[in-house]
């Protein structure tokens, strides 16, 4: 064990190997969005309960509002600063008018990233498990049925993107 | 016969969708600037009390601490309507409600901030809060008095012939509150006698020119800037405490000032639904004619005007653009109470009226032996009218509305005839493209657009209307492009900055497709003569354009909007006027479990009269957000307090705000009515859709189980307490059996022909 | 923004040193696994400790394993991970009681054990500490205050809400606790008690290390009243489970969640049903059984008389699915 004062958090950040200090009582949304500047990550309670700030923890969704910066240790986080603006899920978003005000927005997208590459692409959007997959992100703008199609939007092209790249 | 038109009427990205889709947007509180102090408010613990003293020396202590201020540094009275002006951005004397800022500090940092408010020492006196419509009625009248506005209007004549029906019933609707996701925030810089803020505001003009009178300058010397909005469907209409305060802040200590409040502290700034209490009476002839109306409501207006005054008007101004009414009485009263200010949300103060209406009107249908669709029918306003409160409609496709929903939902088949605990409801709406009257009232334009041609061809748009996430700057480059007969991806975008663009109302009373998007028309079709001109005709306007700018360094070019004079004149008539109305119709199929009590919506057939679809995605987004909201103020959202004026809900955990799981199945039509006044024929679908939805499902939960619940929202535990009244034999309904007795004004009597 | 108060966090790599860092902080103590619950309990100063014990690094801490016709959960198995295991797949009410946990992004965070020892909830208590005084602040935090909920208590009436909790004890599970003195094993739901305060019977330092079941087949299912699909607290959760030998109900077991500040077991209730072939007669005497346990004050989503007439709406239903009366 160690007692934690300002020590040192190594992780990788979007694909980088990051190295800062940071007090326990951190969270990693004020990390990213504080010491990172990566304010692409929202927050709209800060206590677990809208989805906002939604990052990826090794692949996993989670609220980063509520994970104390420490957690990340030796750990992968996938911010939206991390994802292309060539990513299908961005594009599908853009395309199927699934991006109102916007502040959802990339929480929604990395629970739709991580539900995609878990379910390998095999989801169109319209059933439970994606609905099931977003019901961790409040959208206040859409009535979610854009963001749907814009997940199966998505699938569709990640499956033909993964097709094409095997040819 | 169909124009063909590039862009318009397709689904094409909005303009801001990638910038937002990465990450890359900054909201207000992405931004930080070198030295910035971090704000904070103290906020009343009490719904009701006298400040005997305040005392801020143990915190001034406090390291890192800059500047602390109080009500009476800030004493300056000001509201969003000139007739409302009565908030201050720090209480001075009294608080009014818990969650009213009392005192602001600037220190270096969050925690320092939030630890320096702990050490500020308030002293009250106690007094008896009023947090109730009946107690508020209850109280003396008089300048310490509860009622804030009382109005009475007389419209029409009696027809002669004796109805067949009369009947009166009594409605609550709860306030509930607007939740856009991005909690308000407000970043001030003062630097040499000049104030910049950043701000979450959905009226940087009006902003600008309130912030300038507050701090005695001129409002050149005020610049507001709103970046990234993270949406505010009214919410953020308001000046707020923290916009002030960290302007003042900013000035005491040179430096930038930041404020983000918590998600609790934006369910004390509220300016949300109305709580309101209605009473309708109405009268019938046997095939089904409205014979006559009489509207009464009592308004909850929590501690400040806002928007209230308007609100209060709002009750009675859209009934009649649905149906031809030959007489009309309506009243109506706002009463002070010590909760937060109740303001303008999404559909103002016309969903709660609406709501009633259509839910009386159910009931007369049933009574009379008429389908309610049919009903309706019988009595809808016709294009080309002038309503019995004076309001002119142009374009009118709510017939239309009406025969697509009910042809979807089969529903003059399958309503009365489903297996009990399944059930049909129907409804209509109808809401502004735009006041036509201004909040402060001048004859200039509503909406101002600038393009300027710069060396190389470079098109920049500037428009002063705020994109809170309805996709307005989208609306005003693509009506520019489509003039012009370039994409939209060639034209740059500035806007909602008050140096840089020309002004704007603001985002409000579904406005800016039609007002700003008539400006982008006229300034893309200014620029577009200019440039032929110039260049000489037939040419593209590419290469046009190149022409033109050898002859002239820079071209600009302006296009405005002035909606048309309002009809009527008598006091009150600039409330409900609009270039034009949007219209919608909506059939909800409800499954309601008998057990539990508990509704599910299945399914929501909806029609909205757009006039044209400027970007059907969008259109269709706003339609879709709109019953999402609907359907959150019909099940489960509710702004409630306790007896002592605490907030019982300030969170997004016990505020219920419908998931993803609670969305129905949706079928949405879109009537294109063509607006001859508006942009390409547009009309508004920003709030009108909202509307019809809560009685719709309050209609079809009769359809199901039999059961009226005349108070919002249709809660599991209201519906089998109501299910419970009826198996003993009661009347199965739930709802408010008291109108307060109200000394309203003599009426303003208004007859067509005068 | 919401922030975390300054806090020291201390990351021992096992339970016994783990117990004995928080038998040392003593009340100034807590435990830290997912921390889905205790994060926003500190941003709102509900809970006041200095030290948090991050039991993230503990060795052996997650995972489900099956020992013979038994399994062990670690108490740091992520919730979602028990909807991933095929181990568990047998054990319908665990499932479904993991599956409406929140959401998503809490199930991939918070822990088994995090769930049992979900801190009890109040809509006087979770609040704000700005909106706590403004209330005058309540027994749960204060001895000298009231009872908000429940004007006059003497006690505490906050609400055991986990989801786990009812759907673990319907199914008989076990829980190996760790402290000062070793290890010991008990009865899940000898670990409540019923009071909002000190709901919890551990000793000072002991920790719930794992939870272990038998893997014998029988029905079960968990109900959760909520007002939405997802994010929200049961306002009620009602897990059964049943064996059924020759179509007689053998042995059955009732759990009502959320309506007291333990989870309450109907034992008359699943009484009325044992010994008997599953007739609806029996189905409803044995739900009226449980509405008689369920004594809810007004302190949680829906009124207090709802909640306890559901309860004895989803016993019928749950018992009515399992013994197919449907």
């Amino acid at each position: 064990m160690s007692a934690a004062s300002g020590r040192a958090l190594r992780f990788t950040l979007n694909g980088k190997r990051r190295s800062l200090r940071v007090s326990p009582h951190r969270t990693l949304l004020e990390v990213l969005r504080e010491d990172l500047k990566l304010t692409g990550t929202k927050h709209g309670c800060e206590l677990g309960e809208c989805g906002a700030c939604t990052v990826l923890l090794d692949g996993k969704p989670v609220y980063s509002c509520l994970t104390v910066a420490s957690r990340a240790e030796g750990r992968s986080v996938t911010t939206i600063e991390g994802v292309s603006e060539k990513h299908p899920l961005v594009e599908s978003f853009a395309d199927a008018g699934a991006v109102q005000c916007g502040y959802c927005t990339p929480g929604m997208i990395l629970s739709a990233k991580a539900h995609l590459e878990k379910k390998g692409h095999r989801c169109d959007g319209r059933g439970d498990c994606a609905k099931e997959a977003l019901s961790g992100n409040l959208c206040r703008c859409t009535g979610y049925y854009r963001i749907l199609e814009a997940v199966g939007l998505a699938a569709r092209k990640m499956k033909r993107r993964s097709r094409d790249s095997k040819i | 016969m169909t124009r063909r038109y590039k862009y318009i009427g397709r689904s094409l990205r909005k303009i801001d969708a990638l910038a937002k889709a990465t990450g890359r947007a900054k909201y207000t509180d992405d931004l930080s600037l070198p030295g910035m102090l971090h704000g904070r408010l103290l906020r009343s613990p009490h719904a009701y009390a006298e400040i005997i003293a305040i005392d801020i020396s143990r915190a001034s202590k406090l390291a890192g601490v800059r500047a602390i201020i109080t009500g009476d540094d800030l004493p300056a009275r000001y509201g969003i309507i000139p007739s409302s002006q009565d908030e201050s951005a720090l209480a001075i004397g009294r608080v009014r409600y818990v969650g009213e800022p009392v005192a602001a500090v600037a220190a270096d940092d969050e925690e320092t901030a939030a630890r320096a408010l702990e050490l500020i020492d308030v002293s009250y006196r106690l007094l008896t809060p009023c947090l109730g419509i009946e107690e508020a009625a209850q109280e003396p009248p008089g300048p310490d008095g509860r009622l804030h506005k009382a109005i009475a209007y007389e419209f029409g004549e009696k027809p002669g012939s004796a109805p067949a029906l009369e009947r009166t019933d009594l409605f609550f609707y709860e306030g509930n509150t607007h939740l856009a996701l991005e909690e308000h925030a407000a970043l001030a810089v003062w630097k040499d006698g000049k104030l910049t803020l950043r701000c979450s505001s959905q009226t940087p003009f009006h902003l600008r020119q309130i912030v300038a009178k507050i701090f005695a300058m001129p409002e050149e010397k005020v610049r507001v800037i709103v970046p990234s909005l993270g949406g505010g469907f009214g919410g953020k209409l308001d000046p707020f405490s923290h916009d002030i305060c960290a302007a003042e802040l900013a000035r005491r200590t040179g430096r930038p000032v930041k404020f983000a409040l918590a998600r609790e502290e934006v369910f004390y700034c509220h300016r949300g639904r109305h709580p309101s209490l209605m009473r309708i009476r109405s009268a019938w002839a046997k095939d089904g004619r409205i014979l006559d109306l009489d509207f009464e409501a009592c308004l909850d207006g929590g501690a400040y005007g806002s928007f209230g005054i308007v609100c209060t008007y709002y009750h009675g101004a859209l009934q009649p653009t649905t149906y031809r009414l030959p007489h009309y009485g309506f009243r109506a009263a706002r009463f002070s109470t010590n909760k937060p200010p109740c303001g303008p949300k999404r559909g103002h103060g016309i969903p709660q009226p609406r709501c009633a209406l259509e839910v009386h009107i159910d009931k007369a249908a049933e009574q009379l032996g008429i389908n309610p669709v049919d009903l309706r029918l019988k009595n809808l306003t016709t294009p080309d009218s002038i309503t019995v409160n004076m309001l002119r409609i142009g374009s009118n496709g709510l017939r239309e509305c009406v025969e697509k929903v009910a042809k979807a939902s089969d529903f003059r088949r399958r309503y009365g005839r489903l297996p009990h605990g399944r059930g049909l409801g129907f409804a209509l709406g109808s809401y502004l493209s735009g006041a036509g009257v201004p909040i402060y009232w001048n004859e200039g334009p509503h909406s101002r657009i600038r393009i300027e041609a710069t060396a190389g061809g470079v098109l920049t748009l500037y428009s002063g209307a705020t994109d809170i996430g309805q996709g307005s700057d989208t609306v005003v480059v693509t009506v520019a492009a489509e003039v012009l007969g370039i994409s939209p991806q060639r034209i740059r975008l500035v806007a909602a900055d008050t140096e840089l663009t020309p002004l704007d109302l603001g985002s409000y009373s579904s406005r800016v497709t039609y007002m700003a998007g008539n400006a982008a028309k006229q300034a893309a079709e200014n620029l577009k003569a200019e440039v032929s001109r110039l260049a000489g005709p037939r040419l593209s306007f590419e290469a046009a354009l190149r022409i033109a700018l050898e002859k002239t360094k820079t071209l600009e070019a302006w296009g405005s909007y002035t909606p048309p004079k309002k009809f009527g004149t008598f006091k009150g008539s600039g409330v409900g006027v609009s270039p034009a109305y949007s219209f919608s119709a909506c059939v909800a199929s409800v499954r309601c479990d008998c057990e539990t009590g508990f509704v599910r919506v299945e399914k929501i057939h909806f029609a909205h009269d757009i006039g044209r679809a400027l970007n059907r995605a969008c259109v269709l987004g706003q339609i879709e957000g709109g019953i999402h909201m609907g359907l959150g103020e019909a099940l489960c959202e509710e702004q409630v307090f306790h007896s002592s004026g605490l907030h019982r809900k300030p969170s997004l955990l016990d505020y219920k705000v419908p998931g993803l799981f609670e969305m129905p199945e949706l079928d949405i039509h879109l009537v294109e009515s063509n607006d001859p006044g508006g942009p390409f024929g547009a009309k508004e679908v920003g709030q009108g859709p909202l509307i019809p939805i809560i009685p719709a499902v309050a209609n079809a939960i009769y359809d199901a189980v039999g059961v009226r619940i005349d108070s919002t929202p249709f809660t599991p535990e209201k519906v089998l307490e109501a299910l419970d009244a009826k198996a003993r034999g009661g009347s199965g309904r739930l709802g408010p059996d008291r109108f307060p007795e109200v000394l309203f004004p003599e009426p303003i009597r208004v007859r067509q022909d005068a | 923004m919401l922030r975390l108060p300054k806090i020291c966090i201390v990351s021992p790599l096992s339970l016994a040193e783990a117990a004995r860092l928080l038998a040392e902080a003593g009340p100034e103590g807590a435990a830290f696994a997912g921390g889905t619950d205790l994060v926003p309990k500190l941003k709102r100063r509900q809970l006041r400790p200095r030290t948090l014990v991050d039991l993230s690094r503990v060795k052996g801490f997650s995972g489900v394993k099956r020992r013979g016709d038994r399994v062990v959960i670690g108490a740091g198995t992520r919730i979602e991970d028990l909807l991933e295991s095929p181990v568990l797949a047998s054990l319908t009410a665990l499932r479904e009681a993991a599956a409406c946990v929140a959401t998503p992004q809490i199930r991939s965070s918070a822990t088994v054990g995090g769930n049992l020892a979900l801190d009890t909830r109040c809509s006087f208590y979770d609040q704000s500490g700005s909106w706590r005084e403004a209330s005058g602040f309540c027994l749960k935090t204060d001895q000298e205050a009231p009872c908000r909920a429940a004007v006059g208590s003497e006690r505490c009436f906050a609400v055991a809400s986990g989801d786990l909790q009812p759907a673990l004890i319907a199914l008989g599970a076990n829980v190996r606790i760790v402290g000062l003195a070793g290890e010991r094993e008990a009865a899940l739901e000898s670990i409540y008690q019923d009071t909002g305060a000190r709901f919890l019977r551990l000793a000072p330092g002991e920790l719930i290390a794992a939870v272990e079941l038998d893997l014998s087949p029988r029905l079960s299912t968990y109900r959760k009243l909520r007002r939405r699909g997802s994010f929200d607290f049961a306002a009620l959760g009602v897990a059964v489970s049943l064996q059924m030998k020759g179509g007689v109900v053998s042995a059955c077991r009732i759990v009502l969640g959320a309506l007291a500040s333990s989870p309450i077991i109907a034992d008359e209730a699943a009484a009325l049903m044992a010994g008997g072939k599953p007739t609806l007669e029996r189905v409803s005497a044995a739900a009226s059984a449980a509405v008689r346990r369920a004594r809810p004050v007004a302190n949680a989503d829906f009124p207090a008389a709802y909640r306890r007439r559901m309860a004895g709406v989803f016993v019928a239903r749950a018992l009515r699915e399992l013994t197919g009366l449907a």
